[in-house]
């Protein structure tokens, strides 16, 4: 046989290719005795003969550089077009005339008829990118490979070689000879969906007659997320046939598709599904919200197979902390709160094969909006600060820390229920307490104090420099009291005010999503926030949030000036 | 302007001090001498104390020698002495607490006030409160706003915090009093993950452990919070971790699942643990 009809008679029709150029069905390599013959007959079903007669198609012969046309008719009865005029090698190169008016059907074949000539080698492409006559069904191969996966080629929808695994594909249109596309006839190719039954491992097709760019093959699982995607590559050659094989891999596949390039024909052949891992199906449930339970279930994927469990495992996404199951390992369920992304892996054996799977688990981050942290502030009375202070420095100060939050119990809490996130840690609420000092210096900001008695009686200029009065000593007090915060929620701008606040803009949603295990810090957590709201807060004093400017304070105090005679 | 303003207003101060010439009519002025007779006093007074921060030479010597004495001061002169010491950043200074926070001799009041400016020395914008030290239970050390400590005449070593973490270490591990203990280790534990390389850790304290497959576990052993930096691979990849306090009865141990390759585990760039070989067995059907 030299090559299969069907998809020939497809691409020769299908537009944009070009009306009257060439498509290369087949090329033989023959020797003969003088007087040997060769024939073309075009063989089909008796359905097909109808089309066939009336079809205006034509098929070309060359040898030797010479063309010989056949028609479709004369060849559904078969035409001798060589004979032999003496002992020797030729070469046959037979094509298709694109653009006629072609039958699509799906059986037919050429068949190159031999009288005293025999081939010595041949390119055969129509029937397979093995050259192979046959393209092996759902049914014909099969088998267990050691590592325990199972593999089955598929040809059409339909029941396969692995019990339990059926296929599932639409459109379809049979092409005969194990290949399939998404139409009857002509045109450019649809998408085409395949379903399976069971999720399998990896799927690896072959395509025939890519041409352009867009040629896809896309795997999902269950839950609709991408498992894999493969691009078919083009020769950018209408009417040159060639064929690419690719493979989608990442176990849980029960999706396929198919999208053709646009304007492209194609048709797909040799699927070959493989049914690996997946020996185990793992369901889960979730995503959850963080810190609910989760639950998965480990079935065998052939419910009539027998599967033992032998272990399982979580790992999480993020710093891959790993958890083995202790308890209960063979259970078929695995259950406990979770509150990292990651991945959970059962392992066993069905029916006496090793099997391993895993299945993603996600958590999505718990509604704290609106959650704060603790607070506590103090103002110290009377002030730690001196009475005489000697610069504007020790006029006032703010202590700011976020320390670990009381009842430690009500939101540091570990799991401990033998789940998936068995001994991990994490946050029931926020752990930190901001905490804040602010004092101001009233031992000398003080009617009568010395530091008072030591200003100008009225506000005074000299040399250019204007002195407050004792009387601004006083007015000073609010103006500090709102730098520093002694009452942070009253001065939001102060240094307590804007460190408490920045705290709270950001403990929640580093809190909600602290979580790994036990063992892990949790203080540096509380540093880094406090560390970067303290340096907010310091901000404010070369900014213009609540600093006193020379508007706040139009005049200078007189501050204890040391001597250093005797320094 | 806004700060700057308040700025101009001390650098004019300090200026015209140094000149003694602009003080206004009336103007005070701290006799250094006078303090540091009046620091003799068996008892000086408060003000008198946090005076002496504003002596930059002499200040210090008073504040050293009142140092020597310090367990006998009432607790409002130990106050004073903790916030001029704290005030006036001198290495004679430095030395003196040093020794009075190494003196086992002394209440544990008068050492951790000692190890209170130490801190300050160590970082001029944390302030530790002598509650925290004497309590710490959830405490922190914080951060200070507004203050600005003066510069003694005698420089601050430049190994002083190396100096400083190695003391909070041996006090933590080896005094024998324990609130001294507890104070020191409640520093060591504020500071030990933000200055890993001068961090004392007890050798041994850290290990990696090969698990089969992927599996490796860090374990600490360690007082303080330990920031590790896994290396996997001859140093192709890094991870980084950071363990809880922990004790020899009770290490903090994290499992994970590692790339494979050799490990080689480092705390501020000081190797600590290494893991060349990976091959620990799995038990039948484990996943690796």
């Amino acid at each position: 046989m030299l090559a299969a009809s069907g998809p020939a008679f497809q691409i020769a029709a299908a537009p944009p290719d070009t009306a009257g150029a060439l498509l290369f069905l087949a090329r033989m390599r023959l020797t003969g005795i003088e007087g040997g013959t060769v024939a073309l007959r075009l063989e089909g079903l008796a359905s097909d003969y109808a089309s066939l007669n009336q079809s205006s198609g034509v098929v070309i012969a060359r040898i030797d550089s010479g063309d010989i046309r056949i028609s479709l008719r004369e060849a559904v009865a078969g035409v001798p077009f060589y004979r032999f005029s003496s002992n020797k090698q030729v070469v046959v190169d037979y094509y298709l005339v694109r653009g006629q008016q072609l039958p699509h059907t799906q059986h037919a074949q050429w068949v190159q008829d031999l009288a005293s000539v025999s081939i010595v080698n041949g390119d055969r492409p129509w029937l397979g990118i093995d050259q192979t006559a046959s393209i092996q069904t759902a049914s014909a191969t099969s088998g267990m490979s050691p590592a325990g996966t199972s593999t089955c080629d598929v040809s059409g929808p339909g029941p396969t070689c692995y019990s339990g695994l059926s296929v599932n594909i639409q459109p379809y249109y049979d092409n005969g000879n194990g290949s399939f596309e998404s139409g009857a006839c002509c045109g450019p190719s649809q998408t085409i969906d395949v379903g399976f039954s069971i999720p399998v491992e990896s799927v690896t097709l072959t395509i025939g007659d890519p041409d352009y760019a867009g040629n896809t093959m896309t795997a999902y699982a269950q839950d609709g997320s991408l498992v894999d995607q493969e691009s078919f590559i083009g020769d950018n050659s209408p009417g040159s046939l060639t064929f690419d094989t690719k493979t989608v891999a990442g176990g849980g596949i029960t999706t396929l598709q198919l999208t053709a390039a646009p304007n492209d024909y194609v048709y797909y052949l040799r699927m070959e599904v493989v049914v690996g891992s997946n020996l185990i199906t793992l369901t889960c449930t979730g995503p959850v919200t963080r810190a609910e339970v989760i639950s998965c279930t480990a079935a065998p994927t052939n419910p009539a197979s027998t599967l033992t469990v032998s272990n399982w495992s979580f790992t999480s996404s993020a710093s891959s902390f790993r958890v083995d199951r202790t308890a209960n390992v063979g259970s078929h369920t695995w259950s406990g709160m979770l509150v990292l992304d990651g991945s959970i892996a059962v392992s066993g054996a069905v029916d006496g094969q090793p099997a391993t799977t895993s299945a993603a688990v996600s958590v999505a981050p718990r509604d704290w909006t609106g959650k704060l942290a603790p607070k506590d502030h103090t103002v110290p009375s009377p002030s730690l600060l001196p009475a005489e202070p000697d610069s504007f420095a020790r006029l006032g100060w703010t202590h700011m820390s976020v320390e670990v939050a009381p009842n430690i119990t009500a939101w540091d809490k570990v799991i401990s229920d033998g789940g998936p996130n068995d001994q991990f840690e994490y946050m029931a609420d926020i752990g930190g307490l901001a905490k804040t000092t602010s004092d101001v210096n009233t031992n000398a900001l003080a009617l009568g104090s010395e530091f008072y008695n030591f200003q100008e009686k009225k506000q005074k200029t000299i040399s250019g420099v204007t002195y407050c009065a004792q009387a601004f000593v006083i007015q000073f007090i609010p103006l500090d009291q709102a730098h520093e915060g002694t009452a942070p929620d009253l001065y939001p701008n102060s240094h307590s005010g804007i460190f408490r606040r920045h705290v709270d803009s950001v403990a929640g949603p580093r809190f909600e999503r602290f979580a790994g295990p036990f063992g892990l810090a949790g203080d540096t957590l509380r540093e880094a926030i406090q560390q970067e709201a303290a340096a907010d807060s310091k901000a404010m004093d070369h900014d213009s949030r609540n600093n006193l400017t020379s508007v706040t304070v139009p005049c200078q105090f007189h501050y204890t000036i040391t001597s250093y005679i005797n320094g | 302007m806004r700060n700057e303003s308040i700025k101009y207003i001390v650098c004019a101060l300090v200026i015209s001090g140094g000149a003694g010439s602009s003080a206004p009519v009336g103007a005070q002025t701290t006799d250094c001498g006078h303090l540091a007779v009046s620091s003799h006093a068996s008892v000086p007074t408060v003000g008198d104390i946090q005076s002496l921060s504003r002596c930059r030479d002499s200040g210090a010597v008073a504040l050293v020698a009142l140092w020597t004495r310090a367990s006998t001061l009432p607790s409002a002169q130990q106050a004073a002495l903790r916030y001029a010491s704290a005030d006036l950043r001198d290495s004679r200074i430095y030395d003196a607490l040093r020794n009075v926070a190494n003196d086992a001799t002394l209440p544990a009041t008068a050492r951790l006030g000692a190890l209170q400016v130490l801190t300050s020395y160590f970082d001029a914008t944390r302030k530790v409160s002598m509650r925290a030290l004497a309590n710490p239970v959830g405490e922190a050390v914080a951060i200070v706003a507004d203050y600005n400590p003066q510069v003694g005449t005698a420089v601050l070593p430049v190994t002083l915090p190396r100096e400083y973490l190695a003391q909070l270490a041996d006090l933590a591990w080896e005094d024998p009093d324990p609130q001294v203990r507890r104070g020191a280790l409640f520093l060591r534990q504020q500071f030990s993950f933000r200055h890993p390389a001068d961090t004392p850790l007890p050798a041994g304290a850290i290990s990696l452990i090969a698990g089969c497959g992927s599996r490796v576990t860090i374990q600490s052993t360690a007082d303080v919070t330990v920031p590790i930096d896994l290396h996997i691979g001859n140093a192709a990849e890094m991870r980084s971790y950071a363990l809880a306090p922990a004790s020899a009865a009770s290490p903090a141990r994290v499992m994970l699942s590692l790339p494979p390759g050799p490990i080689v585990a480092t705390v501020g760039s000081r190797t600590v643990a290494t893991l060349p070989i990976r091959n620990a067995p799995c038990h039948p059907g484990q996943i690796p």
